[in-house]
C-alpha cells in the first residue's frame, strides 16, 4: 500500500494579515454572519425539498439572479422577504410570538418520610412510586 | 513559473482550510497583494471580505453558493468570492470542495458595468494567473509531488514546503 505523504504546507502568517483580522468590528463580523446563515438555511431547505435555483425563483417570483444574490450570504433580507421564504419553504427564519413564560409565585421544599417495602415482587413491578408507602409529608415554603 | 503554496493558518477553521501562493521572487503572497493595492481605497469591502472568509473557515464551508463559480476553465475550480454589482472588489480563489481554498488575487471591478473578466485586464491577469495556479496544482497531484489529506483539508508532500515549479 501506497505511504500517505505527512508534511502539511508551511504555515505562513504576516503583521498586514493579522492586522485585518485584529482590526475586525464585531457588530459588522455579526451582521456579515448572520447573512451567510441565513443563506446557508435556504440553500440547505432548497435542497431538502429538491428544489433548484430555477423552480424556487418561479414558486417566489423572483429572477434566478436574485436568487443567487439570496444565497451569497452577502444579502441584507428585509423582513417581506424572509416571510415569503418562509411560506414558500415551509421553514422558520422570523420568530416574532411572544415566548411564553413560566412565573414563579412560591416555591415550596418538600420532605416525605417513605417506608419502603423490599420485596423481590416490588423490584420486579416498581410501582409508581419507587421509594415506598409516604408515611409522613412535611412541607415549606422556599424562601 | 515557479511558487510556493502556504497555509494561512490564522485564517483556517474547523470547515475549511485557507491557502494562498508566494510567487518566485516575490516577498509577499497574491492575497497580501490583494490586500495592498485595495485597503487603502475600500477598507470596509476588504474587511468584509476578511470577515467572509474567516466565517467560511469557521462556521459554514466554502459552500459553492457562496462564491461565483466557474470563473475559469471546467473543472479547474476557479472561481470568486461573490460580490454584486454595488461591490468594487473581486477577489479570485481555486476552491476544493467546502473544504479548502486557495486565495489569489483580484482587484477593482473599475466599472460597474463590468460583468465578464475579458473587460479589465487587471482581473484578466489574476484569474489567468490563478488558473496557470490551478493547472500547475492539478498536475503535482497527478505526478503525486503533492497530494490531499483524507479529509480534503490539508495539501501534503515529501519536502518541508510545497513549492511547484513548472517542468
Amino acid at each position: 500500500m501506497k505511504e500517505r505523504k505527512h508534511n502539511t504546507a508551511r504555515k505562513y502568517s504576516s503583521k498586514l494579515l493579522e492586522n485585518f483580522l485584529g482590526k475586525r468590528n464585531e457588530n459588522e463580523f455579526a451582521k456579515t454572519k448572520n447573512r451567510m446563515l441565513l443563506a446557508v438555511r435556504i440553500a440547505d431547505a432548497l435542497k431538502s425539498k429538491g428544489m433548484n435555483k430555477i423552480q424556487f425563483s418561479r414558486k417566489i417570483g423572483q429572477e434566478p439572479s436574485v436568487i443567487t444574490k439570496w444565497l451569497s450570504g452577502t444579502h441584507n433580507f428585509t423582513v417581506d422577504t424572509l416571510f415569503d421564504i418562509q411560506k414558500v419553504l415551509g421553514i422558520k427564519l422570523l420568530n416574532f410570538e411572544k415566548e411564553a413564560t413560566v412565573q414563579i409565585i412560591n416555591q415550596y421544599e418538600i420532605k416525605l418520610t417513605t417506608a419502603r417495602q423490599i420485596s423481590t415482587e416490588q423490584e420486579k413491578e416498581p410501582s409508581w412510586m419507587p421509594f415506598g408507602k409516604v408515611i409522613n409529608c412535611e412541607y415549606r415554603v422556599k424562601q | 513559473m515557479k511558487f510556493e503554496i502556504v497555509k494561512l493558518e490564522s485564517y483556517s477553521g474547523s470547515c475549511t482550510t485557507v491557502y494562498t501562493v508566494i510567487l518566485d521572487g516575490q516577498k509577499d503572497s497574491l492575497f497580501e497583494q490583494f490586500i495592498r493595492e485595495n485597503q487603502s481605497r475600500y477598507p470596509g469591502e476588504v474587511q468584509n471580505i476578511i470577515d467572509r472568509i474567516a466565517i467560511i473557515a469557521n462556521i459554514t464551508g466554502a459552500r459553492e453558493n457562496f462564491f461565483k463559480i466557474n470563473e475559469g476553465v471546467p473543472g479547474d475550480g476557479i472561481c470568486a468570492l461573490y460580490d454584486d454589482p454595488e461591490r468594487e472588489l473581486r477577489l479570485y480563489c481555486v476552491r476544493y470542495g467546502s473544504v479548502a481554498i486557495v486565495l489569489g488575487g483580484g482587484g477593482e471591478k473599475k466599472s460597474k458595468k463590468i460583468r465578464k473578466l475579458q473587460d479589465d485586464p487587471k482581473l484578466r491577469k489574476e484569474n489567468f494567473l490563478l488558473r496557470k495556479i490551478s493547472a500547475m496544482i492539478t498536475d503535482a497531484i497527478k505526478e503525486g509531488i503533492i497530494e490531499w489529506s483524507e479529509d480534503g483539508k490539508e495539501l501534503l508532500c515529501d519536502e518541508d514546503t510545497i513549492i511547484i515549479e513548472e517542468t
